[in-house]
């Protein structure tokens, strides 16, 4: 396959509901199942579509737990997916109040905490994982590189 | 998701199918809060029909097995597919909650323990 510097892009906007978020999170897989079988032209790899999913499934639902507005509809939360020969990149913007995610830690295992692995799962599940905070948008940045980029 | 209970020889198996996420996490705390209340107190997590779990299907059965370890019960999980064995082991979760590879092993090792074999 050609090398393609430019990249393909597309996007999902919603309002912050767990169903919207659920749904997000299920095109996730399904586009990156297919990016992969495009890319590697071979069957689907379960574990790339795998990991994709639990990491916008928890970046989506966190926008939405993290709402001022929970359900009333006049936030919105666009995921954007851009794709190259070697890797998927996608975006998870929303418009909650900024939060400090570098200083988001590791659970504590030993405690055994009923929540606070969201991070920790996008983090452990992507190869690259930025935030940034601007005009008012969280933005969470995740690139999950294919296994063996073409040369 | 589908919640539905059995009883086995006084284990409450609760088989679980679609996807445990954050949309139901809610639904099995009821579910769940429901079967406490009638003072059982030792369960198996059926999870063969469970396609994806999150954080917070996670979360909630963490705070299932809280609530049911205070009442000197225990709860077992089986039949993970590898998905959602992969959570488990990612977030450690194996080391507090007993896996099974089907519930009937689960529900029988209640049984040993109680000294019923």
């Amino acid at each position: 396959m050609v090398r393609n510097d430019i990249m393909d892009k597309m996007e999902l906007k919603f309002s912050p509901t767990l169903k919207n978020a659920q749904m997000g999170t299920i095109a996730a897989a399904k586009i990156a199942s297919a990016f992969y079988n495009l890319i590697k032209n071979d069957d689907p790899d379960q574990n790339f579509s795998t990991d994709v999913e639990l990491a916008v499934g928890e970046a989506c639902t966190n926008c939405v737990k993290y709402s001022e507005n929970l359900d009333t509809g006049d936030k919105t939360v666009i995921v954007t997916f851009e794709t190259d020969d070697e890797k998927l990149v996608i975006q998870v913007k929303d418009q909650n109040p900024e939060f400090d995610f570098h200083g988001v830690s590791v659970p504590d295992f030993s405690e055994v905490p009923e929540g606070g692995y969201g991070i920790f799962i996008i983090r452990e599940k992507m190869d690259l994982v930025t935030y940034m905070h601007t005009n008012g948008w969280n933005c969470v940045t995740m690139t999950k590189f294919i296994a063996s980029p073409i040369i | 998701m589908k919640i539905t209970s059995t009883q086995d020889n006084g284990i409450t198996i609760i088989r679980l199918s679609g996807r445990f996420d954050a949309t139901v996490a809610d639904q099995f705390k009821e579910s769940v809060q429901q079967l406490c209340e009638k003072g059982l107190s030792n369960f198996v997590i059926d999870m063969s029909d469970v396609s994806y779990i999150d954080s917070s299907g996670l979360g909630s059965i963490i705070t299932f097995l809280r609530k049911i370890r205070l009442a000197k019960g225990d709860i077992k999980v089986a039949s993970l597919s590898d998905k959602v064995r992969s959570i488990f082991q990612l977030t450690r979760f194996h080391r507090v909650i007993e896996i099974f590879d089907n519930s009937e092993s689960a529900t029988l090792s209640f049984n040993t323990l109680h000294g019923k074999e």
